[in-house]
């Protein structure tokens, strides 16, 4: 395996691996307030899985040479990055219907493509991680569902979510491509970012539409002429100030997650079977 | 300080030979196993699983029959059978919301065609 | 709400303590110190509320309310779980101590009402039991990692965990009201004091086998030296708090409860604050679904 390959192959998949336990962060803020006891449960058990993907993609990563104890410290200390959308805060439960259907809409869009791609130990993840995606998908869609057709506290609700999480949906899928993108040149990525983005406004928007909900964009249209939509370049100043570590969460959330890492120390020494050898 | 790496194994049907399914980071087999349960099986992937320390022979195989794994209290909220009915679900509010004139009735593309033409274009 | 009948008393008992302690332990979900562990214990957490909707759902009937309004719907007094459920998560050390405490607690009371008298009851305990195996498992293999791992400090937060929690998982077993009804019935096959007695016994085992015995004779609380029969002080008897002593060998509990009253819904300060988070959505929305 070229160096070159090997090192661009840890980094997407060790921000990937990142962005799942990030992402586990915004809706766990709402298992303990969810509104039923099922939703409890369900939300518990997705949020479950978005860390057991980390688990597995860590273990991916881990295998290109970078140990995971060091990948989660890089991650807390703020060193590496993960995807702008988990810098966010889930502010209400449409929030949570919004991030169940639309932003896992949007990650499963981009996981379908990288079934493709080159590393075969990232395509084997990937086959076991987008059904429970798809579930998710499914579960999102049941919870903005009850929201549409319910009180007009609830309606009001969960357009008032999708009004503030419309831009960063848009920057999830990443600024123009490069002209060279060198891992699309690997075939780590195998479709560029404004494919993956036209093919989620295909999918969604019109679902979104269908249940008179409207996106905060004037300019989305549907261009029969070009068969393609037309939409509104977000601030990507805005893109690259979050992913760079600005964004209204991350400070909070990475400084939560180095407490938890800081103070529990010993039990990484439980897991290694030994003490460290500095002292913690 | 290295945590141990050990593979965890799973059979589908009890015809399966072991195949490894994944890993994960544990002090010994015990541990490995109590939590290869969850990690692993939770969705019911298997009917039995076992682990193995990466680079060692031995097998360690898990003792919790395929009953109890993923649970023996009501999980259809975490698996398919949870979810049967979105789509026809999707349809019906459709139609309550149409008939309050709430619809947003926009051009879209056609019907199953999801992928833009640029995507067409460039994956051929 | 109906206290009549002393199965409710009974009933909320059980299936509040699941559901608090459900609802802690989910909060770890996405935050525990090792990956893999974060998904058993989340596992474990669900198992927990689960059992709680299993057993509202018997309660429902009788009450008159469906598993939401049980669940999120009452006012703080209503619920009747143990305050050790109730308390914050602090650090792993505390939760794992706690989980060992509550779930090899449980699982007495458990062994005991499978064989109740209410069979709908012992129906849904036996489900239940077939779950909380993990769940003693799990807290096991921990125990003897943090106890006698080569890791001091996990050693240290094990103690100060158990230290900080033993004395109200005792309240688990204070006796309920109307227990003597419920055991003349057989709904409750044993008393509450009879499984504290047994309980006790077998952690205070556990704990000497693992020099944590301490956190028993240590623990906060200004002890009062228990004469022998001849009024002599016998130095067998170690200086322990209220409720307990050590006596012939074994560790037995004497008088009252630390954190007494959760099974007539009087908690600690940490319960407003957790109820005004768990039910605070369901409440704002009467009538709404989700």
């Amino acid at each position: 395996m070229p160096d070159e390959y090997r090192q661009a192959a840890l980094k997407f998949i060790e921000m990937h691996a990142n962005s799942e336990v990030m992402g586990a962060l915004p809706e766990g803020t709402w298992i303990p307030r969810a509104p039923t006891l099922k939703r409890k449960l369900s939300l518990t058990a997705k949020v479950q899985d978005e860390v057991g993907h980390g688990q597995i993609l860590y273990r991916v990563a881990e295998d290109l040479g970078k140990t995971r104890e060091q990948m989660f410290d890089d991650l807390v200390n703020g060193r590496t990055k993960f995807h702008n959308v988990f810098h966010y805060p889930a502010e209400t439960w449409g929030d949570v219907a919004y991030i169940g259907f639309l932003i896992d809409g949007a990650a499963l869009v981009n996981q379908k493509a990288l079934l493709d791609a080159s590393y075969m130990p990232y395509v084997r993840a990937m086959r076991r991680i987008c059904p429970e995606e798809s579930l998710h998908l499914r579960h999102g869609e049941q919870l903005m569902l009850e929201l549409v057709s319910g009180t007009a506290e609830q309606r009001d609700m969960f357009q008032d979510a999708v009004d503030r999480w419309w831009q960063p949906t848009m920057h999830f899928f990443g600024p123009p491509s490069k002209q060279k993108d060198m891992l699309i040149h690997w075939g780590i990525k195998t479709r560029t970012n404004e494919s993956l983005r036209q093919e989620f406004f295909s999918t969604y928007v019109p679902k979104l539409w269908d249940l008179g909900v409207t996106v905060p964009d004037p300019r989305l249209a549907w261009n029969e002429e070009i068969g393609e939509w037309d939409w509104s370049e977000p601030d990507w100043d805005e893109f690259w100030r979050v992913v760079r570590g600005n964004g209204p969460m991350t400070s909070i959330r990475l400084a939560q997650r180095k407490t938890v890492w800081d103070t529990h120390a010993w039990v990484r020494e439980v897991f290694a079977g030994m003490p460290e050898a500095s002292a913690a | 300080m290295q945590v141990a790496i050990w593979e965890v194994l799973g059979k589908r049907t009890e015809e399966d030979q072991f195949a490894v399914v994944g890993g994960l980071k544990a002090p010994d087999a015990e541990m490995a196993l109590l939590l290869a349960r969850e990690t692993h099986f939770r969705h019911k992937e298997g009917v039995a699983y076992a682990v193995r320390r990466r680079g060692e022979p031995e097998v360690h195989a898990g003792t919790w029959p395929a009953e109890v794994l993923g649970g023996v209290t009501d999980r259809s909220y975490r698996r398919q059978e949870g979810y049967v009915g979105v789509g026809a679900t999707m349809k019906r509010v459709h139609r309550q919301l149409a008939a309050k004139g709430l619809v947003i009735d926009r051009p879209r593309p056609p019907a199953g065609r999801t992928r833009s033409a640029e995507a067409e274009r460039a994956d051929a | 709400m109906p206290e009549a009948d002393p199965r409710i008393a009974l009933l909320l008992a059980l299936a509040d303590d699941e559901m608090i302690i459900g609802h802690r332990h989910s909060q770890w979900t996405g935050w525990a110190p090792h990956i893999e562990e974060d998904l058993a214990f989340s596992s474990i957490a669900q198992d927990e509320m689960a059992h709680a909707r299993l057993l509202y759902g018997l309660a429902g009937p009788l009450l008159g309310r469906d598993e939401d309004a049980l669940a999120l719907g009452r006012e703080p007094e209503e619920y009747r779980n143990a305050v050790l459920c109730e308390r914050p998560n602090g650090d792993w050390g505390y939760s794992l101590a706690r989980q060992y405490l509550y779930d090899t607690a449980d699982a007495v009371r458990l062994e005991a009402l499978a064989s109740s008298s209410w069979s709908e009851l012992a129906d849904r305990v036996r489900v239940i039991q077939l779950e909380e195996k993990y769940h003693l498992d799990h807290a096991r293999v921990w125990f003897a990692r943090m106890a006698e791992g080569p890791s001091l400090t996990a050693r240290e937060r094990l103690a100060a965990g158990l230290g900080a929690s033993i004395a109200e998982a005792m309240a688990v077993f204070e006796p309920l009201p109307g227990e003597p009804a419920l055991i003349a019935d057989g709904v409750l096959p044993r008393a509450n004091e009879s499984l504290l007695s047994e309980w006790l016994a077998a952690v205070g085992e556990a704990l000497e086998a693992a020099s944590l015995d301490f956190v028993l004779e240590r623990h906060a609380g200004i002890g009062e030296m228990v004469p022998t029969g001849s009024g002599e002080i016998s130095e067998a008897v170690t200086l322990a708090p209220p409720g307990v002593s050590h006596r012939e060998g074994r560790w037995v509990h004497e008088g009252g409860f630390t954190g007494a009253g959760g099974r007539s819904g009087r908690h600690s300060e940490d319960f407003a604050p957790l109820w005004e988070e768990m039910t605070g959505l369901y409440r704002a929305h009467p009538g709404a679904t989700w």
